[in-house]
């Protein structure tokens, strides 16, 4: 498995809700220890895409492999065993518990790995700076430490995806730039990919090696960084028809 | 006793000392009392046998987040399991068979696996508390129109000459009770316990995080409905005449969720604290105000939801917040 071989691929990925195609034959793909962005308007799919992925939600036609291994249809616990972390874009830590217990949660059910549930524990707590509020109940976090912790909790299974749901969200200037920093110290340590879905369009930009953009569901463009902020279709989708 | 010190800490060592010295004053209590004589002796054996339910009820709804409603068809399972065992003659000793309350518990945990199979994989929230309610009543009406096999409505009678004392039942109860608290405390603080608390904070994100949310539901509702089989078991030994109307009563599963709530759900010492104060309530209220009493168990239960919806646990863990609140601090911590 060398850096850029094809790690996770959506194909002709199909999703409705009722009468509603919220995810309309998408083909995505993610390769190992690239970071790729997922943006879009409001209610274009993203999160939906997150939820098929990690199986809360059953696609309805297509299919998604994970290292050449079909796993649409997989309970959810099975998934993270595989490598997939995520986080919620509404905050979805285990909020009475404490910051450790989360963690270890994570580490002890996260699948089967040559480092204790301790050592990774320790180490995710560590990566994300937290190790200092391990004994602090979740609830009383603030929200940019709530995310840290999430992403914590992602990295004690030792995935090699995670997939990032608006993790800057609601934060200030500061929090997003430390928020950054750890990401992007972890990442070097761990060489995982990521699938990042942002609403922040420029921190996106910055950051990924790729981007893709959905509107409605399909799938309007799929390149780098610099050519998708210049594709008339995604300018389009975000502001609207030029007019004529 | 000084790596003790180093292992609990201060707070810790001087628990230790309470509950031992809880333990030897409870368990020694029939050489000092006469429990026959003394409605003590049952008060403390019906607190006992209500604990161990309780106990189990907080395993399910306390740290795993699942209001099970269909306690009492555990605990009249177990009570009828002993009774047919007995009646059949297997087992060595029939009164008070180890291997016969084993089995007593056992037999209600497969049909909660059953259950939980069923209904924890489809149901959630008050959907799954009507649902084992449900089952609950279903499992009774079958053991009321059971005819020759269950003894119907009339029941089954055991041999009542083997009751000679109530200190057996005292001291079965207790140890009953005691190991039921010790294993649950034992259980939530190992890992089992941490999938059990984060399938209670959030099922979806407990799935996502690895946790196979449905395998640990249903064996904490076995594990559960095993202590109500036990239980049941105890306490059919002390009825020697079962019928569905009092060990199917439904007083089996409201009872214990009233001990839990008061004390504390999700905490150890609170279902010790709340079956305490109830049966003595339920006990002394029954002779001072005979049929009236359960109007004061309704009162305390509309007190305890307004007033403190933690439990007296709640209140306890409480205590210091309020404090520092008073001088200005921000709490950082609470127990659960």
């Amino acid at each position: 498995m060398a850096a850029g071989d094809p790690l996770l691929v959506l194909d002709k990925v199909n999703k409705r809700f009722g009468g509603l195609r919220v995810i309309v034959d998408l083909d995505f793909q993610v390769n190992e220890e690239e970071i790729v962005g997922m943006i879009g308007p409001n209610g274009a799919g993203k999160t939906t895409v997150f939820n098929l992925i990690t199986s809360i939600y059953k696609l309805d036609s297509g299919s998604i492999k994970f290292r050449g291994r079909e796993i649409a249809g997989l309970p959810p616990h099975k998934i993270c065993h595989l490598g997939i972390a995520r986080t919620y874009q509404l905050v979805r830590a285990f909020l009475k518990m404490s910051v450790h217990d989360n963690v270890m949660t994570a580490a002890v059910y996260g699948g089967a790995h040559e480092l204790s549930s301790k050592e990774r524990t320790l180490s995710a707590l560590e990566l994300v700076q937290l190790e200092s509020k391990r004994d602090v109940i979740a609830a009383h976090l603030t929200l940019s430490d709530r995310r840290l912790l999430e992403i914590a909790m992602g990295l004690a299974s030792m995935p090699s995806l995670i997939l990032l749901d608006e993790p800057m969200a609601g934060l200030t200037a500061t929090e997003i730039d430390n928020l950054f920093t750890v990401i992007r110290a972890t990442k070097e340590e761990r060489k995982f990919s990521i699938l990042w879905i942002e609403h922040k369009v420029d921190a996106v930009l910055d950051f990924c090696d790729r981007v893709g953009v959905l509107d409605y569901g399909a799938k309007i463009a799929d390149a780098c960084p610099d050519e998708v902020a210049c594709d008339p279709k995604v300018i389009e989708a975000y502001l609207g028809e030029p007019p004529t | 006793m000084k790596a003790l010190y180093r292992r609990l800490g201060h707070k810790g060592l001087i628990s230790l000392g309470i509950i031992v010295a809880a333990l030897a004053a409870l368990g020694t209590l029939p050489f000092w009392l006469d429990v026959d004589a003394s409605y003590t002796g049952y008060y403390l054996f019906i607190t006992c046998v209500y604990l161990t339910v309780a106990q189990g009820w907080n395993l399910i709804a306390g740290y795993t987040g699942q209001i099970s409603l269909g306690t009492h068809a555990f605990f009249g399972l177990g009570a009828y399991t002993m009774a047919g065992l007995w009646l059949n003659g297997i087992g060595l000793y029939f009164f008070f068979d180890v291997t016969l309350m084993v089995v007593a518990g056992i037999a209600p945990a497969i049909v909660a696996s059953i259950i939980g199979l069923l209904l924890l994989s489809r149901l959630k929230g008050d959907y799954l508390s009507f649902g084992t309610l449900g089952l609950a009543q279903i499992v009774y009406v079958l053991f009321v129109k059971g005819g020759k096999i269950t003894g119907g409505a009339n029941g089954i009678y055991l041999d009542a000459s083997y009751f000679s004392s109530m200190r057996v039942y005292y001291w079965v109860a207790l140890l009953v009770a005691v190991l039921a608290t010790l294993a649950v405390w034992l259980l939530t603080r190992s890992s089992f316990g941490l999938a059990l608390k984060a399938i209670r904070e959030d099922d979806i994100s407990a799935a996502s995080h690895g946790v196979n949310v449905l395998k640990y539901k249903v064996l904490a509702f076995a594990m559960s409905a095993f202590l109500a089989g036990l239980a049941g078991s105890i306490y059919g030994y002390y009825l020697f005449h079962l019928e569905p109307a009092s060990v199917f009563n439904m007083n089996w599963l409201f009872y214990p969720i009233l001990m839990v709530v008061l004390g504390g759900t999700g905490t150890i010492i609170g279902p010790v604290i709340g079956s305490l104060i109830c049966s003595a309530l339920f006990a002394y209220g029954d002779i001072y105000f005979g049929g009236y009493h359960p109007i004061f168990s309704g009162f305390l239960i509309i007190l305890v939801m307004r007033f403190m919806p933690g439990g007296i646990m709640g209140l306890v863990s409480k205590a210091p917040a309020l404090w520092r609140k008073k001088e200005g601090a921000v709490a950082t911590t609470t127990p659960e």
